[in-house]
């Protein structure tokens, strides 16, 4: 009895103590939380932000990357709560309270970088502008200082034609920009044209071929490439990073007579899922099994054969 | 437990999905027309490691997923994963590896991409040794495999399915290149792994423990166009990885004729010899572009 | 050293098994053999411990890491493996072969085959990253895999062993239900059970003989296949001294060699623990085991020269430089300790007819067991540190068993020892009516016999 009364009396002090303490500690934690937001305002770290375009077949992105700097070099920013919003100027004047003018918000990937597509409203509105603007905003975040960047494309167009001969094949590519009401070639840019992929563009051509006057750069295609299974090959003409185009690309489908490697069947192999295994193998072990353990049970039948004999006895 | 495994599961499927909607273009469609806020949006991880807001209702009607997990174990059809490693452009500037490790989530000592001192013969010399797992297309892991974790695809990799894997670590064994990686449950690991749950590759878990994981060539990326992430993050332009089928390898910068590369500059297969036929090709190390230099560095002192 | 003589006379026969029943039942133990029993109970419970801590941390508790990836729970499963070969010797291939003086060691040996093929089983399920994911090889079983065909193997020889073990021990198993007196209820029910109401009939005894005569002839290809699957395990490898073609037979001499050491041990605690058992476990077994011995020996000997010798002729790549390692280099003490320990040293000790006597074969039976065990660790763990890469972190190839590890280890080697030591405890370890029948005496005399304690 005496000792449970102790036993309350200790609890109730400890839970003072606790109490007591507990509201040091939160008081300290708030000033300690008040101090380093301050801090941490004062010595954000600053990240460049680069922001390019891209039109592919007519499909448009923006493509935006965080980077800082330590020690002399760039690295990507990664782990970011805070999303990067895209604003298209020309709707009418954007506004990021609101949320006029928005395209979208993104959140970076471990590489720092991120692509918006456009979307197909606002794709058509651009569409008839022939000149526009993007902003890239990133703020209000806990570890970054705020960026901004702008970016202005003039609108463009390449043409794509193919010109397919039993020995020559040969791909044409122009490139027109949009001047007073309507696209006139360009001459003297830099025009790269290749052979679609999956991982790359294979050049075709001779390396840095600028456009003539009539806006056109040719090459000829080589003839072992290997096309799809389907007899096509895709070729591709595209300027990167214009200062005012930014990347335009445009891709066409052509006949194709070069097949790849015929792809061969996984048949029965040592290596194959356990339902393709080599007939020998199968038959083998399981005639195996089905003998040794044929005699087990003939085995275990014989106990049950003694087991009847031992009952039959007693009865 | 299981209700995490399910968690993280979910938000796989949610990747999938996320992928082929930023493909499409449909993903962030947060438009100042006014109806901002209408509709509930989540955040997905997309396949390439992104976060990104899309519309629930998206994320539910979406019928790419099983498809997707369904070709996970048969490949990319059509394709032949290969890589070109070239030797003479190696410094061992360890990017490779660390860009492999943050995107696999995973932690070192554990390295699924090693690169490592090499001198083939006493008065050679010394060069710089980046070894993955070689895909081979006569796997010694696939054949002793007991329960078909591992296996190999129509289109070259070799998976493995760390939901089935037993751990018995035989593969491990089998593999003559020790290229594959066990999950002992490193305290470290299994803490990191609870923070960054998200994956980006649909073939292996590298975060589950007691089961074995490795290179896979990041199949998720490939399925997009996108290279694997220790060539996108090599300086040098070491690792070239491409479609046989296709003929061109690409290291990000140089787009090359597979096998004009691989005649032209006497490409080999590290122990031909075993017969394993290797997926991925070496160029000798001559005439190269750095000088070797020891590191000064030991990595992965620790256990 | 004489063979015992024939019986002829019925009378003396059955005077003879009276005898044998009052020697050979099993009885409580002194204070030596619970004390025995409370230690491996302990060391067993202590590895089953650190087991439940394997569960919930992962195999991070122990010592294994990426490039040593199989440790002592390899190397002990291949032990386990080895030492269970011997049921099949003994109890089938002296059986076939008709070897006089083999029934009291029958079933010694076929009690260590059956507790080691137990803890093999078990212990092989220890390593496993996910042992709760065994259902697999059922649902997913792939036949291309060693594995696969050692699990199915282990099976197969652990029902075969506990079979050979049973079908004899049938009668045994009915007297002491008839005979023992003042035991626990439970140990009563056990027997009336496990007897399958045996009557000492003709009948039942003609079936147990039939029975005896096929698991033999059985049991031998199986035991050699558990082995030789066993090795395939590392053979079906490219690492430098696991790919050998020789592996299968290296393995099985092995095993046999390690086999009989671990039945001699036995026959000598039993000896030495059972005064009346020196009836029944004579100079004339150790004599005899001790040659079998050396002849195993000579023959693993053989083996061992072919699996190192002709590599070290060689000396090619990678093998030279784990050859070096085991001959002259880190490995090289524990290298040459077992091969003189555990293969010379008996040779040359067994030779002789004073070195078959039952303390030096004891000593020279526990040498063969241990440098055994070492042997195996030998065997898997050393290949594991040459890599096709130079320049590797001292980390990853450094191998060191962690003390859990070491517990989970010997808690197995212990938990295979209660098996036994359980056995001794409950049921005879020596078998009346196969000895009896050794002696010359006829079944019918036994049935007679049998049926007159039964009627007491």
């Amino acid at each position: 009895m005496k000792n449970n009364f102790m036993n309350h009396l200790f609890k109730k002090l400890r839970h003072g103590t606790i109490s007591v303490s507990l509201i040091t500690v939160t008081c300290l934690f708030i000033n300690k939380e008040a101090i380093s937001q301050a801090e941490k305002d004062s010595a954000k770290l600053s990240a460049t932000m680069t922001v390019s375009y891209k039109a592919s077949n007519g499909s448009r992105s923006i493509k935006v990357n965080l980077k800082r700097k330590v020690e002399k070099k760039f690295i990507a920013v990664d782990n970011l709560k805070t999303p990067v919003s895209l604003y298209f100027k020309s709707v009418k004047e954007h506004n990021p309270a609101d949320g006029t003018g928005l395209v979208g918000k993104l959140y970076l990937g471990k590489d720092g970088e991120g692509v918006f597509e456009i979307p197909d409203d606002i794709n058509k509105l651009i569409s008839g502008l022939h000149k526009y603007t993007f902003i890239a905003k990133f703020d209000a975040d806990p570890i970054y200082e705020d960026a901004e960047e702008e970016i202005s494309i003039a609108d463009s167009k390449i043409t794509l034609s193919y010109l397919g001969e039993d020995s020559i094949k040969t791909a044409t590519a122009t490139l027109y920009e949009w001047k007073d009401s309507a696209y006139v070639p360009v001459a003297g840019a830099e025009l790269k044209l290749g052979i679609k992929r999956t991982f790359s563009i294979f050049p075709i051509g001779e390396s840095g071929a600028v456009t003539d006057s009539s806006g056109k750069v040719s090459a000829d295609l080589p003839l072992d490439m290997p096309g799809t299974f389907d007899r096509k090959i895709t070729i591709v003409a595209k300027i990167d990073e214009h200062e005012s185009f930014g990347n335009v690309e445009v891709s066409k489908e052509v006949p194709w007579s070069v097949l790849p490697e015929p792809i061969p069947e996984i048949g029965r192999a040592l290596w194959a899922t356990g339902d393709n295994a080599p007939y020998v193998l199968v038959f083998s072990s399981l005639s195996i099994i089905a003998v040794i353990w044929g005699t087990i049970f003939y085995l275990i039948s014989l106990l049950i054969k003694i087991r009847k004999i031992g009952r039959d006895k007693s009865s | 437990m299981e209700d995490e495994q399910k968690n993280r599961r979910n938000f796989l499927k949610f990747g999938f999905l996320a992928a082929g909607l930023t493909a499409a273009g449909v993903a962030l469609n947060k438009v100042a027309s006014g109806d901002e806020g209408a509709e509930e949006k989540v955040k997905v991880l997309t396949a390439d490691g992104r976060l990104a807001e899309v519309a629930k209702s998206k994320v539910e009607s979406s019928e790419s997923l099983s498809a997707a997990s369904k070709h996970v174990r048969q490949g990319i059809p059509g394709r032949k994963f290969i890589m070109v490693i070239d030797l003479t452009r190696c410094k061992n500037a360890r990017k490779c590896l660390e860009g492999c490790q943050k995107m696999h989530n995973f932690l070192p000592p554990v390295e699924w991409l090693k690169v490592k001192e090499m001198q083939d013969s006493e008065l050679s010399g010394k060069y710089w040794f980046p070894q993955l797992c070689y895909q081979c297309d006569n796997p010694p892991c696939c054949k002793v495999c007991p329960v078909g974790a591992t296996f190999k695809r129509s289109d070259g990799i070799v998976g493995i399915d760390n939901e089935r894997c037993i751990g018995c670590k035989f593969c491990m064994a089998a593999c003559p290149y020790s290229s594959r990686s066990f999950n002992y449950g490193n305290p470290k690991q299994v803490e990191y792994s609870k923070n960054h749950p998200l994956k980006s590759c649909h073939t292996m878990d590298p975060n589950m423990v007691g089961t074995v994981s490795k290179c896979d060539f990041c199949p998720d990326f490939g399925s997009k166009g996108i290279l694997p992430a220790c060539v996108r993050s090599c300086p040098n332009g070491v690792i070239f990885y491409g479609d046989e089928n296709e003929d061109v390898v690409s290291n990000g910068e140089q787009v090359l004729r597979l096998k004009d590369l691989l005649v032209n500059n006497g490409g080999y297969r590290q122990f031909e010899v075993f017969g394993t036929k290797p997926r991925v090709y070496y160029l000798p190390p001559v005439n190269r572009l750095f000088p070797f230099k020891p590191d000064p560095v030991e990595h992965n002192q620790e256990e | 050293m004489e063979e015992p003589k024939k019986i002829t006379n019925e009378a003396e026969a059955i005077q003879m098994l009276r005898q044998y029943n009052d020697d050979l039942l099993p009885r409580k133990f002194g204070i030596v053999g619970n004390t025995w029993t409370a230690l491996l109970i302990i060391i067993f419970l202590t590895g089953v411990y650190c087991y439940t801590n394997q569960l919930r941390y992962g195999l991070s508790i122990t010592g294994m890491r990426d490039f040593v990836f199989w440790g002592i729970y390899i190397s002990n499963f291949v032990f386990f493996v080895a030492i269970s070969l011997v049921g099949s010797l003994v109890t089938a291939v002296l059986y076939l072969l008709n070897i006089p003086w083999r029934a009291p060691l029958s079933r010694i040996s076929e009690v260590i085959a059956v507790a080691a093929v137990i803890f093999a089983g078990l212990i092989i399920i220890v390593d496993m990253g996910r042992p709760e994911r065994i259902v697999n090889m059922f649902l997913h079983g792939r036949i291309q895999s060693p594995i696969v065909w050692d699990v199915m193997v282990v099976t197969t020889y652990m029902t075969l062993s506990i079979l050979l073990l049973y079908f004899p021990l049938l009668p045994g198993i009915a007297f002491c239900r008839d005979n023992l007196k003042g035991i626990p209820k439970w140990q009563k029910w056990m027997y009336n059970i496990l007897s399958l109401g045996w009557k000492y009939s003709p009948e039942q005894y003609h079936i147990v003989k039939k029975a005896i005569t096929i698991l033999s002839v059985m049991i031998i290809p199986v035991a050699l296949c558990i082995h030789t699957v066993t090795s395939w395990l590392f053979a079906s490898t490219y690492r430098p001294g696991w790919d050998s073609t020789n592996f299968g037979a290296y393995f099985v001499s092995g095993a046999f060699v390690v086999g009989a050491g671990g039945v001699i041990a036995g026959m000598a605690v039993l000896r030495k623990f059972y005064p009346s058992y020196k009836t029944y476990l004579t100079d004339l077994h150790f004599d005899r085991m001790g040659k079998l011995l050396v002849l195993l020996t000579v023959v693993y000997a053989y083996f061992s020269i072919n699996e190192y010798l002709i590599p070290a002729y060689k000396m090619k790549g990678e093998e030279a430089e784990h050859l070096h390692e085991l001959f002259t280099g880190y490995y090289a003490p524990l290298f040459w300790s077992v091969q003189f320990f555990g293969m010379v040293l008996p040779i040359i000790v067994l030779l002789f007819k004073k070195g078959r006597k039952p303390i030096p074969m004891f000593i020279m039976a526990v040498l063969v067991v241990v440098g055994a065990w070492f042997k195996r660790y030998l065997i898997v763990i050393p290949t594991m540190s040459y890599l096709p890469i130079q320049e590797i972190p001292e980390a990853w190839k450094h191998y060191a068993p962690t003390f859990q590890e070491w517990a989970i280890t010997l808690g197995s080697l212990a938990g295979a020892l209660l098996i036994i030591t359980f056995f001794v405890r409950f049921f005879p370890i020596i078998s009346v009516w196969e000895v009896a029948e050794e002696r010359g005496v006829s079944h019918e005399t036994i049935y007679k016999h049998l049926n007159e304690g039964n009627e007491k």
